[in-house]
């Protein structure tokens, strides 16, 4: 019992207490107490490798907290390269006495390899003629790879320093390098990105390029995934790219960010861009992905970088399966955006889960994007040569199926033009052949390319309607208690009548609003889908929406639409065929799904009607499949229907009330931006289909382009042009125009205010970054790695700078934004 | 101590019939069966066996029980998702509640324990602990008359190794 009180006392008086009586001092030994005590205080989570016993543990990361709070650590200076350092990346050398070695690739041709015991440069590897951008060392420790602007990626003995191997094709800067892992029986490949658009495999043996993925944007970074078989490319467009490799069930994932700010997806098994979305307005600089604390296995956290200055987090939840069990090859490419095909099309799915939905709400913030699951039976690739026939290269990536589904996306997106500020047409587009529907609302203004668009369609009666192939009767519900009746815009045709439901286009949104959502997967395969939507406080840039198209397991399309201002009722179908519907302008809403696979409303205000949560019907007296009243005029700007709007909710809060029981948790927050920021929030779940991304919050801070970043879990950690390492506290930072930063820890709590912290001391560019809870190690423009130790364990050989006088200007912070774990025990 | 009216009075809305609970100085709580099954304890007994009309608890006093039922009672309630009571209330109720004297908080931390009451148990640990925040030995002695037989070498040693803490 005295234990267990012991467990909740601050360090310092529980040094006191040990001093009590003898039964209380023998508590000093008892792991189980410093056990209760580093799970009371940082989780259970815990990284445990640094320590030897639980009281070894809490003594670690007490110490670790202390110096994050205080800003103090051990800032190291690794001087040796005489040109700019570009990339690096830790090894691990395996053995009875660990040994972490650092390896630096840098502009004067010159790989490094760092001892991080004593700073000592061990090694260093000498025969490129062009400065390294990438480096990459295999798990076990025998090879590394390297490449740079001499458009060669080569292949190194670490332990002899030899070059064994070098791959020569790329028509661009090797941006970025890495190894496949083995599979027995196929000799290991080496894969890279460069900027000449491409993704290449190599075969490690014979040096010939085995696959080459065009990721269609030019790519400027490249992170690999947690599982080691994926890939994720910022690039120089925005994006950000998914490739696969060769992995041991024979598919896996890359993602790459490309320069359009775009993130793809490329299977090298088929050689085509599976999936991709824009992330950014400018180029993606800068990637990481980690393992998602929440969420099912296999999902991932990622942070994007942009030359726009901005971080952006993301949320991968699960991972795309093995695309045959995706794309049915039946289906047939549909160009036109006609609803009643994309109807049929996708009742073909036979009880295939629809992988298909589109970012729209990027889409309204001037993003073209869409997410991709080309059907893989039809490209020509079946395949990468086996061992037994490495030099049978396959045939160059199906360009046309490529183009296609630039075209298909462009369609879906409403134009793959640049960036726009206004909001985007309403859409649907269909392309049965990569599954694709693209919704979005019109923003106002948009009036002509609305008009445009339902000249297209094929009947200017039917804007919009979606398919619910094997589901019972969904409906059309507009809610009777709110007085501005617009029509409907959606409509959920009931299987055995295919009848598109006639409604006039949909009027303008007259009042921006900020659109914030989240995702609430379920544990039975159901697309869950929750949309947040809030009241803006400031005047946005251009009105938003966001648009999701959620598919189930059984393969029906689950819709849920929230979009700003237009009366439309947000429809949800559901498994069990029911439709909750939300009222229009609700300033945030939910549609939760619960374990029966029912779609719950939850409103935070009373001013919502409430739903019939069992009725598979409407209540509205007007049949759903009727035709709608036409539509009035656009609305004025800015009252809205609702008889009293409550203020802005905040979205932490929301989604602290509307969690659901069993299933993970996602948070977007609202964020007042200066510009409209890509909210899209996607779900698909299924049986087969594991995949889901979701925007968690943009950060901003840097007044340069961000160059490299990292996170660990807790704390993400950006380095930029503008020379500074800029701390992220706490896994989700978001700041606002006026540096006002908010802290969200992943149970949506805020729990930090302050402005972000920075390092000084680079006096160039910060190049690479990486972040580990006990240090930071950053490579910058100005020769010099760096690595900022929060244990303040001095590297021997390695220049050590007193924090304080380090800085050219400030000293350095107190890192406000400690540690989320030690808040978190604050708050108890 | 007699039967407190409350525990008879108010019963839960989904009220599956009352069980009476006796403590060790047989005093009878006559409470809702949903009231009693916070105490996992009581819940598993009540589940082996749904006929019986009063459980004996010989661990636990009238008095504390009484505290336990009372506890039991307001987080039920206040716990529902429709209930309106805010997580602040919550925590203001529990501040007050466990604004006892020493005696009757170590004896709720026994009884929390025997019924297996985990948040009391928890809340009840945390207030203990809080009352030796920022003490010095010596003070948590006086406090909880504990006796030193602590040699001053081993106090010293101790203190030595304990020292990090400090920081």
């Amino acid at each position: 019992m005295v234990l267990r009180i012991l467990s909740y006392l601050p360090p310092g008086s529980l040094a006191s207490a040990f001093r009590v009586c003898k039964k209380w001092s023998l508590l000093y030994r008892e792991q189980l107490l410093w056990k209760r005590l580093v799970k009371l205080r940082w989780g259970s989570d815990i990284d445990f490798s640094l320590a030897t016993s639980q009281r070894d543990l809490y003594a670690i990361h007490h110490k670790i907290d202390l110096n994050w709070s205080r800003g103090k650590f051990a800032h190291n200076v690794l001087d040796g390269h005489t040109l700019d350092v570009h990339c690096f990346c830790i090894y691990n050398s395996p053995g009875p006495t660990p040994h972490q070695f650092l390896l630096t690739g840098s502009a004067d041709c010159k790989l490094m390899l760092w001892d991080m015991e004593t700073g000592a440069c061990a090694r260093k590897f000498e025969g490129h003629t062009g400065w390294i951008t990438s480096v990459y060392i295999d798990p076990a420790g025998h090879y590394l790879l390297s490449g740079g602007g001499e458009r060669v990626v080569k292949l190194w003995d670490l332990e002899t320093g030899h070059c064994l191997q070098s791959f020569r094709g790329h028509d661009g800067p090797i941006v970025g390098v890495g190894l496949v892992p083995p599979v027995p029986g196929i000799p290991t490949r080496a894969f890279s990105t460069a900027a000449d658009r491409a993704v290449r495999l190599w075969d490690v043996t014979t040096g010939l390029e085995v696959a080459q993925v065009d990721l269609g944007a030019n790519t400027k970074c490249m992170a690999l995934a947690p599982d080691g078989h994926s890939v994720w490319c910022g690039g120089l467009d925005g994006g950000l790219r998914q490739c696969m490799a060769l992995a041991p069930d024979g598919h896996s994932v890359w993602w790459c960010g490309g320069l359009d700010g775009g993130l793809r997806q490329v299977d090298l098994h088929t050689a085509c861009v599976i999936n991709e979305f824009r992330a950014h307005h400018e180029a993606v600089t800068a990637l990481a992905v980690r393992p998602s604390p929440v969420g099912p296995p296999g999902s991932t956290v990622l942070v994007a970088g942009s030359a726009d200055h901005t971080l952006t987090v993301w949320d991968i939840i699960g991972q795309v399966g093995p695309l045959s069990t995706i794309a049915p090859p039946s289906l047939q490419r549909c160009p036109s955006v006609d609803a009643a095909s994309l109807c049929e099309g996708l009742s073909r799915r036979d009880g295939l889960p629809s992988p298909t939905f589109s970012d729209a709400a990027s889409d309204l913030c001037g993003f073209t994007g869409s997410l991709r699951f080309p059907d893989p039976m039809s490209l020509p690739l079946r395949g990468l040569p086996s061992a037994t026939e490495p030099r049978e290269l396959p045939p160059p990536p199906p360009l046309g199926a490529l183009a296609e589904t630039e075209e298909g996306c462009e369609e879906g997106g409403g134009g793959a033009s640049p960036p726009r500020e206004e909001g985007a047409v309403g859409v649907v587009g269909g392309r049965e052949h990569h599954g694709e529907i693209a919704l979005s609302i019109p923003g106002a203004g948009d009036r002509d390319r609305l008009d445009a668009l339902n000249e297209s369609l094929p009947d200017p009666d039917i804007p919009l309607s979606l398919p619910n192939t094997p589901s019972p009767p969904a409906a059309l519900l507009s809610p009777p208690s709110f007085p501005a009746s617009l029509p409907s815009m959606l409509s959920f045709p009931s299987p055995p009548a295919l009848v598109p439901q006639p409604g006039p286009p949909p009027p303008p949104p007259p009042m921006p609003l900020v659109p914030t959502g989240m995702v609430a997967p379920t544990h039975a395969g159901m697309a869950a889908l929750t949309l947040g939507m809030s009241t803006s406080p400031m005047p946005l840039v251009a009105p938003t929406s966001m648009t999701l198209v959620a598919p189930t397991h059984a393969g029906m399309a689950a819709l849920t639409l929230g979009m700003s201002t237009s009366p439309t009722p947000v429809v949800a179908p559901t498994q069990a065929g029911m439709v909750a519907p939300t009222p229009p302008l609700a300033p945030a809403f939910m549609v939760a799904p619960t374990h029966a696979g029912r779609v719950a409303p939850t409103f935070p205000s009373s001013l919502v009607a409430a739903p019939p949560p069992v009725a598979p019907t409407p209540p509205t007296p007007t049949s759903p499949l009727v035709a709608s009243p036409p539509a009035p005029a656009p609305t004025p700007p800015l009252p809205p229907p609702s008889p009293s709007p409550p203020p802005p909710m905040r979205l932490g809060l929301n989604i602290e009330l509307q969690r659901p029981p069993a299933a993970a948790d996602f948070h977007t927050a609202r964020h007042d931006l200066p510009r409209p920021m890509p909210v899209s929030i996607g779900g698909l779940e299924g049986e087969e289909i594991l995949y889901r991304r979701g925007m968690r919050c943009v950060l901003t801070g840097h007044t340069e382009a961000v160059q490299c970043l990292d996170f660990d879990g807790d704390v993400i950690v950006s380095g930029s042009s503008d020379r500074c390492l800029d701390f992220d506290g706490d896994v989700i930072v978001s700041g606002s125009s006026d540096r006002a930063v908010q802290c969200l820890d992943f149970d949506g709590d805020v729990i930090v205010s302050g402005s972000s912290d920075r390092l000084h001391g680079h006096t160039g560019a910060v190049n690479k970054l990486m972040a580990e809870r006990t240090r930071i190690i950053s490579a910058s423009s100005d020769k010099t790695v760096r690595v900022w130790d929060f244990l303040e364990r001095p590297l021997r050989h390695a220049v050590l700078m007193d924090p304080n006088a380090s800085s050219d200007r400030s000293p350095v912070l107190s890192l406000a934004a400690s540690r989320k774990r030690s808040a978190n025990h604050l708050r108890r | 101590m007699a039967t407190p009216a409350a525990a008879a009075a108010a019963p839960a809305p989904q009220l599956e019939g009352d069980i009476k609970l006796v403590s060790e100085d047989a005093h009878e709580f006559v409470t809702p069966k949903n009231v009693a099954a916070q105490c996992k304890m009581i819940k598993t007994m009540l589940e082996v066996s749904e006929e019986q009309e009063f459980i004996n608890l010989p661990n636990v006093k009238g008095k504390e029980l009484e505290k336990v039922i009372e506890y039991c009672r307001y987080h039920v309630q206040a716990d529902k998702p429709d209930s309106g009571v805010s997580d602040n209330d919550k925590k203001t109720w529990d501040e007050n509640f466990v604004k006892v004297d020493k005696e009757t908080l170590f004896n709720l931390i026994m009884a929390a324990n025997y019924l297996d009451v985990k948040s009391l148990l928890d809340l009840t640990c945390a207030t203990v602990a809080n009352m030796l925040k920022n003490k010095t030995p010596e003070e948590i002695r006086r406090e909880f008359n504990i006796k030193n037989d602590l040699t001053p070498e081993e106090e010293e040693e101790i203190k030595r190794e304990s020292a990090w803490l400090y920081q």
